[in-house]
Formats: C-alpha cells, structure tokens, sequence
C-alpha cells in the first residue's frame, strides 16, 4: 500500500474543517494512517470509503488512557493516533448513518473549554515572561552583541506568538458562546 | 438543609447524565452503559463515547459514582449512595413535572 503525505494547517477551533477533510480524502480512496506534526498527514491509498473522523481534545494520563481508549474501540470507533491532546478517531458508516463521538451540547461545550484553557495557559504565560522581557531590556541592551541579539529575537517571538495566541482564544471563545446560545 | 443543598446543586441532570446514573444502579463498563442507555430511554437519547467518557469521570469526580472492579481494559462503575440519592430526587421532579404535563395533552 502506497503511503502518501498531505502538509496542511488547521487552527484549534477548525477541527470541523478539519475532519470534513479527512472525509472527503477518505471518499477519494486516501485514508488517514497517521499524523507525524501538527501539519503532516500521512495518508494510504485505498478504495474510496465513507468514513466519518471525529477529533477529540483531552488531557488524559497514561493511567486513564486505556479506558478511554476501550470506550471509543468498543463503540466502533477506530483510532488513528494524537498529536498535541487531539485526538484522532474514525468510524466507517453506511450511507445517510451519522456517527458522532459527542452526543450532547454539554460535552461538545467542554471539549472546547479545555482547549480554551490550554492555549490560555500559554498566552498568559507568554504574556508574562513578554513583559518580564520588555521590562528588563534597558539591561540588555548593554550587554554583549550577541546576548542582546538573543534577546531581541526572542522579544520578537513573542510579539508574533502573543498576537496569535489571543487570535486563538477569542476564536475558541467565539465558538463556546456559539455553542451556549440556546433560544430558551 | 445542606445535605439538601449537597444534592440539588446537581439537578437538573442532562438526560445523558440521568440515564448514565439509571444505567448504573447496577455494576456496568463503558460500552455496557452506552447499551443500556439506549434501552432504559427506549432509544431517545444515544451517547457517544466522547460524552460518555466526560461523564464518567466528572460522575466519579463527584462521588456518584464509584469503580468497583476492572475487565480488561474497562472499568466497571456503580452508583454510590450518594448518585442514588441524587437520581431519585430528580425523578421526584420529573413525576411532578410529567403530572402537571397532562394539562396540554
């Protein structure tokens, strides 16, 4: 079987664009084997299935990892590995049958919350170790070339990653309150 | 008054939630609860192993439920007499609620 590899980006909150990709590859015949970083696909080339892959995000320890794992298996669900707390699992289904991993609003809501509190962990720590940087600059600046060059490619790092992590929290955010909105 | 307020801070339960917690009057794994789930609601509610999951452990996390034994790779999990007491006050709520319903049909 030939192994093919797809390099492609997908945000955390575009886990639904995310897994209606891996369908469409699955109906064209190439069928997710792997994923090796948060952008390579490792796909093997088959006969068109319908499939339908659901990614899940959680936090769990190696101790509560194989019951989560038998839970999904013994309802059919096949699992494709992880990568950063994401979880990737498909099921193959009959046409017009809808498989899904979450059956209720609630658990869909919290499935976003953890990542929301992952990458805010993050933002609040580069936040911070942003601002200890800032501040001590003048100190820097004195200092040898090459340790004040160190130190302006790190301050510039973080004005990139710091910008793109708020952009992902407040599209998460923008997503659970999508998710909270009941008419009643 | 707070035993009381111990329980009521977990009603209403979701139907997932309430009938994870019916499924488990007796010992149950995983996918065994997924089944009964499906039987005990005569097939209205379906979970899925994402919210089952979530549900279990948040349900344990709680102390309503509690793990009595292993099979393999399944944990096998039991209400306590805490989660009993809770399921039996919310289906205290729904008799009312199912009797004072008669006023639409």
């Amino acid at each position: 079987m030939t192994s093919i590899k797809h390099y492609k980006w997908f945000w955390p909150w575009q886990d639904q664009k995310e897994e209606a990709w891996l369908e469409s590859m699955s109906q064209g015949g190439l069928h997710l084997q792997s994923v090796h970083l948060p952008c390579a696909y490792t796909f093997d080339q088959g006969e068109p299935r319908h499939y339908t892959y659901r990614l899940d995000y959680i936090l769990v320890n190696k101790e509560k990892k194989p019951e989560y794992l038998q839970i999904f298996q013994d309802a059919g669900w096949e699992h494709l590995g992880e990568m950063s707390n994401w979880q990737y699992w498909r099921k193959l289904v009959q046409e017009g049958e809808f498989a899904e991993i979450f059956t209720d609003r609630e658990s869909k809501l919290k499935k976003y919350q953890r990542i929301l509190g992952v990458m805010g962990f993050f933002l609040a720590f580069l936040v911070f170790f942003g601002i200890n940087l800032f501040n001590n600059w003048s100190r820097f600046e004195d200092l040898a070339a090459l340790i004040a060059a160190i130190y302006a490619a790190a301050m510039i790092c973080y004005a990139v990653l710091i910008p793109l992590y708020v952009v992902v929290v407040v599209q998460l955010l923008r997503r659970i309150e999508q998710l909270k909105k009941k008419a009643l | 008054m707070n035993g009381q307020d111990k329980i009521d801070q977990y009603l209403p339960l979701t139907e997932s939630t309430y009938y994870t917690l019916l499924s488990l009057v007796e010992p149950l794994h995983g996918y065994g609860i997924m089944q009964k789930v499906d039987v005990l609601s005569e097939g209205t509610v379906k979970i899925g192993p994402g919210t089952l999951y979530g549900a279990l452990q948040a349900l344990e996390k709680e102390g309503l439920i509690v793990k009595v034994g292993e099979e393999e790779r399944r944990k096998i999990y039991e209400l306590t007499g805490k989660g009993k007491e809770v399921l039996k006050k919310q289906v205290e709520r729904l008799v009312v609620m199912v009797r004072s319903g008669s006023l639409v049909r």
